[in-house]
């Protein structure tokens, strides 16, 4: 007899329908899968085995065949056990299965119960945008997640019996419901800019940072507070939109990175993966590609901590997020494509010995070194990086001090109404923020005054600098002017935007 | 003069300095008979052990060899039996036997002779005094002498150069090793300028840790006097200008702040008695020669007011964050930014890699 049970595979942070079909034949014992299933989908036949057994349902002695279809799209992991074991039970007659709108997705243990399987949430946002009306079947644990998404009716699991008794009739479970709006506020803002002593530099800079979407690096001795100040950059972001995290939950959702406790990433994500990270650990990829670190921080903020001690391979594949905003991962078995807009923070030591701006301890560095180190620091990477920061590291009577700091929600509302100019500004346009502008936009948008531009003329001149660094000044003195409401570009917006460059001005030769 | 030969012969032996030299000469009458000399007689003289040295080397010198090979290059040597030996190392108590030199310049023609040394990590205060220092004395015909290396003496160096003056770099490596490699082109100008480039060690010799101290001997040596600008707790021109005192030199130095690590041991040498330099005349007056001229005095009053003045009155030789500023003036970043580029753009402050700004 045949059966057949709907089911479903992640495919990049989208979905795919999978038809998981059943039938058990007489003949000498067998158990086939078919369908272009890897390893961990084969090993579904002996833990199906194992839990219709211990269920107390008998397992058939005859030939089973199961095909995944469509056969030519590659299955992994271990989410089709719960709807081959239903398929099994529905062919051999100990369950009445006809249901054509149950989709099922599970793993079986071998006594039954239903773990938990990554990327329900693609799943259930790929069923709802369907249009028909499917009912999601998903382990107790995945539930919440599933029922993130609206227009679905999403049923938690414990026991592969807690199915059959459903789908019989022996039991009435509701559709889980799940308020999104407490769900979004439920977690905390995170670490708040206030907790930063001093560092006015180092705060503006990540001010200008999140109002204009500019990528930046913070050069200072161990201990000054880099990482610290980098980790509250997220909070200056304005929040995200619900669509927005829906967005970043799917792709922590086939990262496997959700739990029952936070279904939802509903703040904006920080990644700071180790200077030991793998190319592939990074953009993402694998025989069954996986997203990266740079998909994980889409809508929020990489932070590369000792940025030159990265791989340079490693760096250098960041440059096609950086330019486009996602990342195309082609392998031999598939090409799949992961959204991937970050702010990119990168830290770094300002010299070799790490204590050159350090007030406590003398460096012990050679200008040579300091230049050759610095020369090392730029590159096509750093062309992409509009503010550079030195941060020192303070006394102690400083970090000390009483003074109340400016919140995150403070700067928030700068970096919103920054944000909010920046929109208009860019209506019709491809893009949204000043960290965006290309040559072609800065001209349009960006163009000085008189007096601003002979100062950033003079710069230019007198302190060397690159001309790489005139559009980045541009650039970042236009997102000052916004922060302050100007619409002009004035001197003193310029002035600022220059000393974000200290690794394009020419020191004296030593 | 054949002697000479051997004389540079014993120069190529590690190990042979003044001292032992003059032994052997006392003993043998001339280079060429000490060369020539068995091993146990020489181990009398030197110890077994130089004079299985001496065996070792002589089995692959040449002494002729070694002198074509010198001229070819155009270098000169000057033995302290030249009469144009430099008369002022001559006198010092263990003058280099033998020097060789790149560059036309004759020691005893002139005789206003002084060397500038300091740290080769200087702040930028320090590398204006060097400028300032090196450029009016050489604009009244004084030699400077220095090291050649990185920071204080390079700065004092090209300053003359760009003088048009004439100034003598002694190397702690041999003539064909420049070092720092980074300053050939300067050595190149300052032979070209008519000054030279002098050392005592074979013109193929790396730059030993060990050579630079003995080296400072011959800088303070060739000199009435040596200034000190910018020098740290511990640095090679505070070794120069310990040579200086014992050979009689003046010994003077320029002060700095007391926040600058970089001031620290040139302080603490006019704590001990130096002179305090604040000016070129205070430096010929150290050495006798009062001009008379009023003093020029570099503490001018800042003739920036406003805003610009009040951001300058934070900023000194020794260097502040711009952190430290931002509060210190207590003034919101646009205005800060603005007047601290005007600033920098005057060429009154500088800012350096790890975010200080100085006072030039």
């Amino acid at each position: 007899m045949l059966a057949r049970v709907l089911s479903a595979t992640v495919w990049g942070v989208d979905a795919r329908l999978v038809e998981v079909e059943v039938d058990v034949a007489s003949g000498l014992p067998t158990f086939q899968i078919v369908g272009l299933p890897d390893t961990a989908v084969q090993e579904a036949r002996e833990r199906v085995r194992s839990a219709i057994k211990n269920s107390g349902f008998f397992f058939p002695g005859g030939r089973v065949t199961v095909n995944l279809a469509p056969a030519s799209l590659k299955k992994s992991g271990s989410e089709f056990d719960l709807p081959i074991a239903l398929g099994v039970l529905a062919a051999t007659g100990q369950m009445k299965f006809t249901s054509s709108s149950v989709v099922a997705m599970g793993e079986l243990s071998l006594s039954g119960e239903i773990k938990p399987i990554n990327g329900a949430l693609p799943v259930a946002h790929f069923l709802s945008l369907s249009g028909k009306n499917y009912r999601l079947f998903l382990a107790r644990e995945n539930t919440k997640e599933g029922a993130l998404v609206e227009n679905l009716e999403v049923y938690g699991f414990r026991h592969l019996n807690e199915v059959c008794d459903f789908l019989q009739g022996k039991i009435d479970l509701s559709p889980v419901t799940l308020d999104r709006e407490s769900l979004f506020s439920l977690e905390g803002v995170g670490e708040d800019l206030e907790e930063v002593k001093g560092q006015r530099g180092g705060k503006r800079a990540l001010e200008i940072a999140a109002a204009g979407g500019h990528h930046l690096l913070l050069i200072g001795p161990p201990g000054s507070g880099k990482t610290m100040l980098a980790r509250r950059l997220p909070s200056l972001f304005p929040p995200l939109s619900l669509d927005e995290a829906i967005e970043v939950t799917k792709i922590h959702s086939v990262a496997g990175l959700l739990s029952e406790k936070r279904p939802l990433v509903s703040q904006r994500p920080f990644r700071a993966p180790h200077h030991t990270i793998s190319d592939v650990a990074l953009i993402g990829g694998g025989q069954w590609p996986r997203p990266g670190e740079v998909s994980l921080a889409h809508h929020g903020v990489l932070f590369l901590d000792e940025a030159l001690e990265f791989r340079r391979n490693v760096l250098e594949a960041l440059r096609e997020p950086l330019e486009v905003g996602k990342i195309t991962v082609a392998r031999a078995s598939t090409t799949i494509t992961y959204p991937a807009s970050f702010t990119l923070a990168l830290a770094c030591n300002p010299c070799p010995c790490g204590y050159l701006g350090d007030t406590k301890k003398t460096c012990t560095c050679s200008y040579r070194q300091i230049a050759r180190y610095r020369a090392k620091l730029s590159g096509p990477l750093l062309d992409r990086i509009d503010l550079q920061v030195e941060i020192p590291r303070l006394d102690f009577s400083e970090i000390a001090s009483e003074k109340k700091e400016e919140s995150s929600q403070e700067v928030r509302e700068r970096v919103k109404r920054a944000r909010e100019i920046q929109a208009e500004r860019f209506r019709g346009e491809k893009i949204r923020l000043n960290g965006q502008m290309s040559a072609r936009y800065l001209r349009r948008f960006s163009s000085l005054g008189g007096e601003a531009k002979k100062l950033l003329e003079a710069s230019m001149e007198s302190l060397a600098l690159s001309a790489r660094a005139y559009h980045r000044i541009l650039k970042v003195a236009r997102t000052i002017a916004d922060l302050e409401q100007s619409e002009t570009i004035r001197v003193e917006h310029v002035a600022e935007a220059i000393h974000y460059r200290s690794l394009d001005r020419k020191y004296e030769e030593f | 003069m054949e002697d000479r030969n051997f004389w540079i012969a014993f120069n190529h032996v590690m190990g042979i300095g003044p001292i032992r030299f003059q032994k052997l000469l006392n003993v043998f009458g001339d280079a060429k008979t000490a060369w020539r000399a068995g091993v146990k007689e020489l181990s009398e003289i030197i110890g077994p052990g130089m004079a299985q040295k001496v065996e070792e080397e002589r089995k692959k010198i040449e002494p002729e060899k070694l002198r074509e090979r010198i001229e070819s290059k155009n270098f000169k040597v000057l033995t302290l039996k030249d009469d144009f030996y430099p008369s002022l190392l001559r006198n010092i108590s263990n003058p280099p036997f033998l020097l060789y030199m790149w560059g036309d310049f004759d020691f005893n023609q002139l005789d206003l002779f002084i060397s500038i040394v300091g740290t080769r990590r200087p702040t930028p205060y320090g590398r204006k005094i060097a400028r300032i220092l090196a450029s009016e004395l050489a604009k009244d015909k004084w030699v400077i002498v220095s090291g050649l290396a990185l920071g204080i003496d390079g700065e004092a160096h090209s300053s003359v150069v760009r003088e048009g003056g004439i100034t003598v770099g002694v190397l702690g490596s041999g003539l064909e090793v420049i070092y720092p490699s980074s300053h050939r082109r300067l050595a190149e100008e300052i032979v070209d300028g008519g000054g030279a480039i002098i050392s005592e060690y074979p013109p193929l010799c790396p730059p030993r840790p060990e050579n630079f101290p003995p080296r400072n001997r011959i800088i303070s040596g060739l000199t009435q006097g040596v200034v000190v600008v910018e020098a740290p707790k511990r640095s090679g021109a505070l070794i120069t200008a310990d040579f200086a005192l014992e050979q009689g030199r003046e010994v003077m130095a320029v002060p700095g702040s007391i926040f600058s690590p970089q001031s620290e041991g040139a302080n603490n040498l006019i704590a001990q008695g130096a002179k305090l330099i604040q000016n070129k005349e205070d430096i010929l007056e150290a050495l006798g020669f009062s001009s008379g001229k009023a003093k020029k005095s570099y503490g001018e009053d800042s003739p920036l007011s406003g805003e610009k003045g009040e951001l300058f009155s934070f900023i000194d030789s020794s260097g502040v964050f711009k952190e430290e500023l931002l509060q210190l003036t207590g003034w919101e970043e646009g205005k800060f930014f603005r007047v601290l580029l005007s600033l920098e753009l005057q060429g009154l402050v500088q800012e350096s890699p790890g975010g200080k700004i100085f006072r030039l």
